[in-house]
């Protein structure tokens, strides 16, 4: 691999400014990186962190939270509300959508995805999604002036949202079309037991349904087998769709998503990718996947700026997927795979949940919820391939720190 | 006044095994971690700067790193320096010794400051 470093009169250009863009930018800095850099983003906003726009923004409202830090020097060149409307990988150039191109040794795509809208629903005033902080601040406002949030589609961003509006004392109501909440992300157990929870705390949830109209008039939604729940605004969070086009415009390989190898190399010279728009190997189910972590996002833009930078150094991406979700007060945290062919459970004193996975003996998965002390200790058993035995993690009298420290030292 | 009121104590050395998190309350009542690392002792806010998070309660020492629990974020206890995403803001840090086996808060412009 080339050494990027040497040569100052590179140019990067990266294109998104969301996390994974900023982070490369922010990294290549750090690293020393003397070139020209150009960030450049179709948002009007500086670079800001997209968790807690489901969350304590919704609550408190207060933007000055959400910038990332630290703010990029003023070599770093950022271009806003900009859209890339092209890549010529042979002369090596990046259209934008006001006519002007800029040329490039090194184009980084991560443009990240976007939500996925159902049919039956677009163009219909207060049906939203959420991704971006103009996303947000809709949202935002519109619950101060309803009295009921309809979110369709149980996965995190959906629950998250759902808590903080029954936080501000709006009726919550999840429709989720398969029979359980988070499919994608979780473990049935542990989604069971959120079920649970959210149902607790007054959040209807209907699973194994879907909406098939909204009632303006009442501003109620019906659903596929007849009933009438309130929908004073409907945020969809059915999932999300990359953000490819750029890419598969110009060839580059893509199947919802720019296929990646470790090195977030694509298929076409010169032209890199990170962040939620790759399809990347998953090291647990050796599949490409999307990876639509908030960690991935950060983890690969920082890998990338490593192998440039210390190429003699750098090693693959291959970092253990993990994830948290905030959701009202419950915390859950899960890191590798989400099934096993055996699996046990702990509940800590204070009554925080441990589920681990084991596949042919090694641990290959843990979720928590509510037992944060526990979740880094156990995740580290999931790369080295380090191990316990369900029997020694069940152990009423065990100390989960103490065993994966001496599992890690074995 | 003994030399001793410029000392406000955190806790005693003999709750904060090597390796652990120990506690300790300022005058105000905010909680501070303690750490032991090589036989030297460290202070922090116990507060990530990133979720709000515990790192008495749900923090984990390794060395001179402590990670967060939360959100998996890391700090050098000896600075306070954010080593680890998702934290960028340091922790804030206490200078502090150990005299007659207790965890002592040790700077008097601080002490003073904090007695307000």
């Amino acid at each position: 691999m080339s050494k990027l470093l040497s040569a100052d009169h590179q140019s990067v250009v990266i294109v998104g400014a969301g996390l994974a863009g900023f982070n490369l930018a922010s990294a290549l800095v750090q690293r020393g990186y003397a070139g020209e850099l150009t960030l450049v983003g179709d948002e009007p906003w500086q670079p800001y962190d997209r968790p807690p726009l489901s969350k304590q923004f919704q609550l408190d409202g207060d933007e000055s939270q959400l910038w990332l830090l630290p703010e990029l020097p003023p070599k770093v060149k950022q271009l806003r509300q900009r859209k890339a409307m092209a890549i010529d990988p042979q002369r090596q150039e990046l259209r934008l959508d006001d006519g002007s191109t800029l040329p490039w040794d090194r184009l980084v795509l991560a443009t990240g995805t976007r939500p996925l809208r159902l049919a039956q629903l677009d163009a219909r005033p207060r049906v939203l999604t959420l991704r971006t902080l103009g996303d947000a601040r809709a949202i935002r406002e519109t619950l101060k002036f309803v009295a009921s949030l309809l979110v369709i589609g149980g996965g995190p961003i959906g629950l998250e949202l759902a808590a903080s509006a029954a936080e501000l004392g709006r009726q919550s109501i999840v429709v989720e079309k398969s029979m359980r909440l988070m499919s994608r992300s979780a473990p049935a157990a542990m989604a069971d037991i959120l079920l649970e929870y959210h149902r607790s705390r007054g959040i209807a949830i209907y699973l194994g349904r879907t909406v098939v109209a909204l009632d303006e008039g009442t501003q109620e939604a019906v659903l596929d087998d007849g009933q009438r729940v309130p929908a004073g605004l409907v945020v969809v969070g059915i999932g999300v769709r990359a953000n490819d086009e750029l890419a598969a415009d110009a060839g580059i390989a893509c199947d919802d998503g720019v296929f990646v190898d470790g090195w977030c190399r694509t298929s076409a010279p010169g032209v890199f990718a990170v962040g939620d728009v790759t399809r990347q190997r998953n090291p647990l189910t050796g599949r490409f996947e999307r990876i639509e972590t908030w960690a991935n996002a950060q983890g690969q833009a920082q890998a990338l700026a490593a192998i440039w930078c210390n190429p003699d150094e750098a090693r693959a991406y291959e970092a253990v997927p993990w994830f948290w979700s905030d959701q009202g007060s419950a915390r859950l945290q899960c890191a590798g795979a989400i099934t096993g062919e055996q699996q046990a459970w702990r509940v800590d004193a204070a009554g925080g949940r441990v589920l681990v996975h084991w596949s042919a003996g090694l641990v290959t998965g843990v979720a928590t919820l509510n037992a944060t002390r526990d979740f880094g200790p156990l995740k580290k058993l999931i790369v080295p391939r380090a191990t316990i035995t369900p029997e020694q993690f069940s152990a009423p009298e065990a100390n989960i720190r103490a065993l994966v420290q001496q599992a890690l030292a074995a | 006044m003994t030399s001793n009121s410029q000392f406000i104590p955190l806790c005693s050395i003999d709750t904060v095994a090597e390796g652990a998190i120990g506690m300790g309350y300022l005058p105000d009542g905010r909680r501070v971690a303690v750490y032991l690392v090589e036989g030297n002792v460290y202070a922090t806010d116990d507060r990530c700067t990133h979720g709000n998070s515990s790192l008495t309660e749900d923090g984990c020492l390794e060395g001179h790193i402590v990670e967060c629990g939360m959100h998996l974020g890391t700090f050098d206890v000896r600075t306070g320096k954010a080593v680890g995403p998702p934290c960028t803001q340091a922790l804030r840090t206490y200078p502090v010794e150990i005299r007659d086996g207790q965890v002592m808060l040790s700077d008097a412009s601080l002490v003073a400051d904090l007695k307000v």
